[in-house]
């Protein structure tokens, strides 16, 4: 089996679940207290996909109005992007659409998943109604606190990743 | 001690700086904060993920100057939060070595943390506040725009039922009229008098039905019926209808849907009616398929979906909001599409709403759209 290291970055506004998606994923817990991400933690873990173990370097970014204010230096060498948004609150996704485009052009190799996070917090009907709303439809609707959806998320973007590396 | 005697003793707790070459290996390391003297024989690569995810672009760190600067990098060392700016430069002297600034600047961003999560918390807290602001202006432009639907409905109401008696009349009159009518020409204008009242008779129905279910008049039946003959024979009217049919309809109902069914059937004729109406006139090539599935079942209560998928011409998806409201027509040229009351599928909402259901649509323009809707129903 080959192993490969990739960094994937967690972009998007502040308090969307970037932190409680990666702790899902790599500690399968949930963080109730909010906390402020300052500047960026990395976390790993691997997946094997295609008899390829892939180590993802994951960078919590902290979250800021719109990627334009996020370090340059993050964003060097990134592999992949996850852009979360919180469905409960429309602010955090009414530049989607910019900041994808924004960060496309920083990273235009890089495959981004799009992600729609606390899906737990709406019911049926209120999600259709702001998937009516959303600017870009995203890869997937997750909630950080049920675990749903979440590891879906990071396969889905290891697979394309391995994909643009074949 | 002189002044910069105190200057380097404090800023030497404050940073750390690491020399190691482009393979990661560890040439010399003053280890203030971290411990990096103990991976003297590993690659730091292997050793600290951060260094591991930007070994590409430590490669290309220009070697005529330039630094790369990671601001307030998170990291739990030793049980303890620490943050850490970190600098990257190649050593003046040696080219092939790498500087590895650490600064500790934890207690700094600890002021910076809390004033932050306040910042966060407080645009959330305004973005809330704005919305309450937002809701209850919209509550009472709801308030308003119900009262004037509401008298708009009972002078619909009132229109509707005093104008249906005479459009009767007149389809009896016409009915009469084909007896006593022998030319061809005449004939012609007989038929399309005859469609003309059909519609109009239509939209009159209509109107009453969604005026009683804006006064919320209207009663759901509890009886046991057979979904498949229900099926059936909806499908079988199109047969006879005044609705073109062009493609075939493909039923299907999964082996676990109950065969008899206690619900109000025909309202359940009606949503069925209307939505492979509407489905037919949209599609002039490959089929309508009519699906009925299990949603969810408890003990005797069930609630099934059913789907209607066409391939016809689709919906755009700015449209998709505002299908549901009165009146909404998609633009066509078609003669076809434009024909129809546009109250249809508003009365599908609410017979289904009423009843404890949720409609949905999904369309791809040119490809076909496809409603679909829950309804609870009881089981023996």
């Amino acid at each position: 089996m080959r192993s490969i290291s990739k960094k994937v970055i967690l972009a998007g506004s502040f308090c969307v679940g970037k932190t409680s998606l990666i702790s899902r994923f790599v500690y399968s817990r949930f963080p109730f207290n909010y906390q402020t991400t300052l500047g960026v933690r990395i976390d790993k873990k691997a997946v094997e996909l295609e008899n390829t173990s892939i180590n993802m370097i994951i960078w919590d970014i902290g979250g800021e109005q719109s990627q334009a204010r996020v370090p340059e230096s993050y964003y060097l060498g990134s592999s992949g992007v996850i852009y979360v948004f919180d469905l409960s609150r429309p602010s955090s996704f009414y530049n989607m659409a910019a900041d994808i485009e924004f960060i496309r052009q920083k990273l235009p190799k890089a495959p981004i998943v799009i992600v729609g996070n606390k899906m737990d917090l709406l019911d049926e009907r209120t999600l259709e109604e702001v998937k009516s709303i959303l600017p870009l439809e995203p890869d997937f609707y997750t909630s950080a606190k049920a675990g749903a959806n979440v590891e879906n998320v990071f396969l889905k973007l290891a697979q394309a990743m391995i994909n643009v590396s074949k | 001690m002189l002044a910069n005697d105190y200057k380097i003793k404090f800023l030497s707790q404050k940073a750390q700086i690491v020399l190691f070459n482009e393979k990661g290996r560890l040439l010399e390391t003053c280890n203030t904060l971290i411990d990096v003297q103990s991976y003297k024989d590993r690659s730091l690569y292997d050793v600290f993920a951060f260094l591991e995810s930007i070994q590409s672009s430590l490669i290309e760190l220009g070697k005529e100057g330039g630094e790369l600067y990671f601001p307030r990098v998170e990291v739990l060392y030793n049980q303890k939060e620490w943050v850490f700016d970190f600098i990257f430069k190649r050593q003046v002297e040696d080219l092939s070595t790498i500087v590895w600034i650490i600064q500790d600047l934890t207690s700094q961003y600890k002021y910076l943390y809390h004033v932050q999560k306040e910042r966060n918390e407080s645009i959330i807290q305004q973005e809330l506040l704005e919305h309450k602001q937002k809701s209850v202006l919209l509550q009472k432009e709801i308030e308003y725009l119900n009262k004037f639907y509401q008298l708009k409905i009972n002078y619909f109401s009132k229109f509707s039922h005093d104008i249906k008696i005479p459009v009767r009349e007149i389809n009896g009159i016409t009915y009469f009229l084909k007896k006593h009518i022998n030319t061809e020409e005449g004939k012609e204008y007989l038929a399309s008098l005859e469609t003309t009242t059909t519609n109009l008779h239509k939209m009159i129905v209509n109107l009453l039905e969604l005026a009683n279910l804006s006064q919320n008049k209207l009663f759901f039946d509890k009886k046991e019926f057979l979904l498949k003959e229900l099926v059936n024979n909806i499908v079988n009217s199109f047969k006879y209808s005044t609705t073109k049919q062009q493609v075939p309809i493909h039923i299907h109902i999964d082996p676990d849907v109950p065969i008899y069914l206690h619900g109000d059937d025909v309202r359940l004729s009606q949503i069925l009616y209307n939505l492979l109406s509407n489905a037919l006139k949209f599609t002039t090539v490959g089929m309508v398929k009519l699906n009925v599935i299990t949603e969810k079942q408890e003990e005797n209560n069930w609630i099934l979906r059913f789907e209607v998928i066409d391939t016809g011409k689709g919906i755009p998806k700015k449209s998709l909001s505002s299908i549901f409201t009165p009146y909404h027509k998609l633009n066509g040229n078609n003669v076809q599409e434009t024909s129809g009351t546009g109250l249809g599928l508003t009365i599908v909402k609410e017979l289904v709403e009423s009843q404890g259901g949720i409609v949905k649509v999904s369309s791809e323009v040119d490809k076909g759209s496809t409603f679909s809707f829950t309804l609870p129903f009881a089981c023996a």
